[in-house]
């Protein structure tokens, strides 16, 4: 017997997808079913990551498989409403149309918008920039994936990965399975980012703006996964997906990490920016001409990630950022240029050096010669002889041999650290001009001027903390090479610079998931936290927070240059580097480098996997149910950390949308959007209990979705705060409560004001601090306390009732162990209730 | 537009006519410009709360300061969104200026109060600020105003 559920409209003539003996009508699930019944279908039967029978009963199951932004409207409408944008305008005037300049400080503009709009376009175009340069990076290489393979070549994931491309089905309803079905999946992303891209320029509403600014951030996660697959699946990258469990704590390889890992004797070719397959194409002809003791293949950024992943003896030299460090010392005989994270003066950079270029994309050619079809030799010679500085060569085996092979005569007598004496700071009068321009406010003057006198260590000591941007340089009248006079007060430390890292090992294993869903499920683990990001100046910083993390039980996770940076914090307790102090694993005690900006999609996929295993919930085009899920339920949170670019906006939206708050420390204020949270206004902290479907208040968890902070330890206390759930369990919300007031003590000798928010009953205060916070709660919340038992007598609401334990679980937060949700539609029907449905397949009794 | 403020009276004049101020220490303070925002503070009486943003309220309560730990951001949100009584005037001090750009430009353009940059740099954003000046000018003429709101 089929049992047509009730949200059902007519009679089963129209096609229905059934699991065991329940059916919905295939149109009633999604908004427009035409072109995609077999897609809706299998999203829901699908056995693995469809609908279990008892769940298909129990809610209005709604679909969105290629969705527009404006179909996910009911959550991000939710989200927005409850952390509305606070705008940070770089400037009050618009330009954006032929009617401007306008001034819309006070008024609005010829077009009819107004500064809140403005900034909300600004922040749309942001995501869409952010999002376009990871589509661009996935299509390149999925393009020369097709080339090679061909649309049918199967993707494999690893026996390890049970769910394949879990961004991409949230959206598309179907797992990647093969280059098609990635092509697929990208396709759609570009469709969408074209849709987005015309909207910030006619869109007038602020909360469609930024839903559709998330729309960017899920498809430059979509992408990020897409990017990710095909360097496994076609190009050889590394990863867990394969390993048994015993081998992951020391999987992958190490990589070195630092200019003092080179031979500096040795031809080095260094990758800058996205020119992966250059990158691999330099490897394998490496390999084949035997030349791998000779020639030293470097990275920095993504680069310094994606080909560690490929071949052990890469050497990372850090950051893309601050690849200026490297060039000014001389380092890379030959740099190899692609898009993305490259500064626009590379080339003149180089020169300085005379180090040779070879331009790789046509997105970023400088200007150079377009070689591609000239003979290698010709263009060997002409970069050998300085004839030229630089060519575009657009064939990436060609540019590789191309590279390798100047390298090799370049490097011939070729001096190192060839940089200037402090006699180079004689003309500076202490105008100051260089510390307003320093981004990182550097007292760099102080310094040179200290150079003057011939001190060098006020030089060295900025060496920890500039970004090596030159803009310091650029404004001196004296023309002091102030960058050079800081890299030559440094070279002892960075010839001593030589850590040993993880290049990074793409997704998590199953068998990591499996091993820890349960305390983390509980919550005996605090939470999971992605750090990811740029990195600021100071390397120490991110180290020293993963530290932190681990030690306090946190799952860490890690991708984008800040990888690098943690290679050089040093754990005094284990008395080594991060990386040989902590297992490579997704477990306490341990932590785990994805690899490069693409695998930002690995982080969210860990968060996205957990509500799966955890709950269950359907994958295939259902992204609300998990973003619902994740934002009251898992602890997950992330923080970014170093200089806003388009990409760490777009993946901030992404990540925010999907529920997992966000941290932006300390160059945040720049990313001049964020979504904050009104702790004061009790209307906006809502949640509904699943079950009854009652409407209850709720403690403000988490406060904030993506927040700016100034320091580390900010950065540590304030996403200890962010991983609080309305619906955490007992054990979760006491080591929560315990590490958010561990951090704040330690920190800034305080308590935390806002605790008294967050407790629910006295068996969730932590054992060590209970007494005191009993106390507190009495004396200055005027909660009626029983101190000398450590017991709640009655808990005092917001709105000033004195309420018994049982009132106040009734009347405040989510009952412990109970469903919650923030959609409406993902209350359990009355029906279901009520037992009136179908018995479900013993199979799915979990529901 | 900002107006800056060139002389110590001027800075002096806009924290006394201020209804109800709030002075939020930067991360970058500490030390002995540190007891002379905290001079300033007392100086200014009942009317001047301080809010220890970054980290310090720890060296604040060391120094017998009981300031609370604030969060930036969301003394800029409750400007924004709070009803009730919400200071007239924002001083901020010890800033780090890619942070403080970003704070005073959300000020001016959605929030009503008025705000007052005591930096060693202009901020075209606030409502008044001191100018580009060395390290040791900054920190007497912090110390010239400490004492001026109290003559
Ligand atoms: S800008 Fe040049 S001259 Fe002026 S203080 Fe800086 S280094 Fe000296
Ligand atoms: S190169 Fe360093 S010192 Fe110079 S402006 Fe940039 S961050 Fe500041």
């Amino acid at each position: 017997m089929t049992f047509l559920l009730p949200n059902s409209r007519n009679d089963l003539d129209t096609p229905v997808a059934t699991v065991g003996k329940t059916s919905v009508r295939i149109c009633d699930v999604v908004r427009d079913v035409r072109g995609i019944e077999s897609i809706v279908k299998r999203a829901i039967e699908d056995p693995d990551f469809g609908w279990p029978e008892r769940r298909l009963q129990q809610v209005e199951c709604h679909l969105h498989i290629f969705p527009s932004a404006k179909e996910l409207e009911d959550w991000d409408g939710f989200l927005l409403g409850r952390y509305p944008p606070v705008y940070s305008p770089k400037s009050s005037r618009c330009n954006d149309c032929m009617l401007g300049v306008c001034d819309l400080s006070r008024e609005r503009g010829a077009c009819g918008i107004d500064l809140k709009t403005k900034c909300a376009r600004d922040s749309l175009l942001d995501a869409c920039k952010g999002a376009s340069q990871m589509i661009s990076h996935a299509r390149a290489l999925l393009n020369e994936a097709l080339k090679r393979f061909g649309r049918d070549k199967r993707i494999s994931h690893g026996k390890n990965v049970r769910y394949p491309s879990i961004n991409t089905m949230l959206f598309t309803g179907t797992p990647i399975y093969t280059l098609g079905d990635a092509d697929d999946a990208l396709r759609y992303a570009e469709e969408q980012l074209v849709e987005l891209l015309a909207a910030a320029s006619q869109e007038s509403n602020v909360i469609d703006l930024e839903s559709k600014a998330f729309h960017a951030g899920s498809m430059y996660l979509l992408a990020g996964e897409v990017a990710e697959l095909v360097k496994e699946a076609c190009f050889g990258l590394c990863s867990a997906a394969d390993r048994e469990l015993v081998e992951l704590p020391n999987f992958p390889h190490f990589i070195e990490r630092g200019i003092g890992a080179l031979d500096l004797e040795k031809p080095v070719v260094l990758f800058v920016g996205n020119s992966f397959l250059v990158g691999i194409a330099a490897v394998d002809f490496v390999r084949a001409s035997g030349l791998e003791d000779e020639v030293q293949i470097c990275g920095v950024g993504q680069m310094g990630l994606d080909l560690g992943r490929y071949y052990e003896k890469t050497k990372n030299l850090g950051g893309a950022l601050k690849v200026l460090r490297v060039l000014r010392a001389g380092i890379p005989d030959v740099i190899v240029v692609g898009e993305q994270c490259v500064p626009a003066n590379i080339l003149e950079e180089a020169k300085k050096t005379r180090t040779a270029v070879v331009a790789v994309s046509q997105n970023m050619s400088m200007g150079l010669k377009d070689r591609t079809d000239a003979a290698l030799s010709e263009i060997a010679n002409a970069l050998i002889s300085g004839e030229e500085a630089g060519v575009l060569i657009l064939n990436p085996k060609k540019a590789a041999e191309v590279a390798v092979k100047v390298a090799r005569e370049l490097s011939r007598g070729r001096k190192k650290f060839e940089l200037p004496g402090l006699e180079a700071a004689e003309k500076c009068d202490g105008c100051g001009a260089c510390d307003d321009a320093c981004p990182n406010d550097l007292e760099v003057s102080a310094a040179v001027l200290a150079a003057k006198e011939g001190r060098a260590n006020e030089l060295s000591e900025i060496y920890d903390d500039c970004l090596f941007c030159a803009k310091c340089e650029s404004v001196c009248i004296a023309r002091i090479p102030i960058v050079s006079l800081v890299l030559k007060a440094a070279v002892d430390k960075m010839r001593a610079e030589r850590f040993k890292m993880r290049p990074g090992r793409g997704t998590p294993s199953h068998l990591e998931y499996r091993d820890v869903a349960y305390a983390f499920g509980f919550g005996t683990v605090s939470g999971m936290v992605a750090i990811i990001g740029c990195g600021a100046g100071n390397e120490q910083d991110v180290g020293y927070m993963v530290n932190e993390l681990v030690d306090m039980n946190f799952l860490v996770l890690t991708a984008g240059c800040v990888a690098a940076d943690i290679a050089s914090f040093y754990n005094e307790v284990e008395k080594k580097h991060l990386y040989e102090a902590w297992a490579a694993l997704l477990q306490i005690r341990g932590f785990l480098n994805c690899g490069s900006c693409s695998a930002f999609s690995h982080v969210a996929r860990a968060f996205i996997k957990y509500n799966h295993l955890i709950a269950r919930l359907p994958l295939l085009g259902n992204f609300e149910e998990h973003a619902d899920y994740t934002l009251g339920k898992m602890p997950m949170g992330v923080i970014i950390w170093g200089p806003a670019s388009p990409q760490l906006y777009a993946a901030a939206a992404g990540f925010a949308r999907l529920g997992a708050p966000v941290v932006l420390g300390p160059h945040g204020w720049k990313f001049q959007r964020f979504l904050l949270g009104n702790v004061e206004d009790r209307s906006k902290w809502w949640a509904y209990d699943g079950f009854t479907g009652r409407k209850v208040e709720v403690d403000p968890a988490p406060p904030h979705l993506i927040i700016p902070v100034e320091t580390k330890e900010e950065a540590l206390t304030m996403i200890t705060r962010l991983v609080f759930r309305v619906n955490d369990f007992r054990d979760g919300r006491m080591s929560k409560m315990d590490s958010y007031w561990s951090f704040y003590e330690r920190f800034f000798n305080s308590i935390p004001e806002d605790f008294h928010l967050y407790v629910r009953a006295d068996a969730e205060l932590p054992w060590t601090r209970k007494h005191k916070m009993i106390r507190i709660l009495g004396e200055k919340y005027g909660w009626d306390v029983d101190k000398r038992r450590g017991l709640i007598i009655r808990a005092k609401h917001r709105d000033g009732r004195l309420l018994t334990p049982e009132e106040y679980a009734r009347d405040y937060g989510i009952r412990v162990g109970q469903y919650s949700t923030f959609l409406e539609r993902l209350i359990i029907r009355e029906a279901a209730r009520r037992g009136e449905l179908a018995d479900a397949d013993k199979k799915d009794e979990e529901w | 537009m900002v107006t800056v403020i060139v002389d110590v009276e001027g800075a002096v004049r806009v924290l006394r006519d201020a209804k109800k101020l709030l002075i939020l220490v930067g991360s970058r303070l500490d030390g002995d410009i540190l007891s002379t925002v905290v001079k300033l503070a007392e100086g200014l009486g009942a009317k001047a709360g301080i809010a220890a943003t970054g980290n310090t309220a720890a060296p604040l309560r060391e120094m017998g300061i009981d300031a609370g730990k604030e969060w930036t951001a969301e003394v800029v949100s409750r400007m924004l969104h709070s009803e009730g009584d919400k200071p007239d005037l924002l001083v901020f001090v010890g800033f780090y200026s890619f942070v403080l750009s970003g704070v005073l430009s959300t000020l001016k353009h959605f929030a009503s109060c008025k705000t007052l940059a005591l930096e060693r740099r202009r901020f075209e954003n606030a409502d008044f600020s001191l100018s580009e000046m060395s390290k040791e000018a900054w920190r007497d003429a912090l110390m010239r105003i400490a004492e001026g709101v109290i003559r």
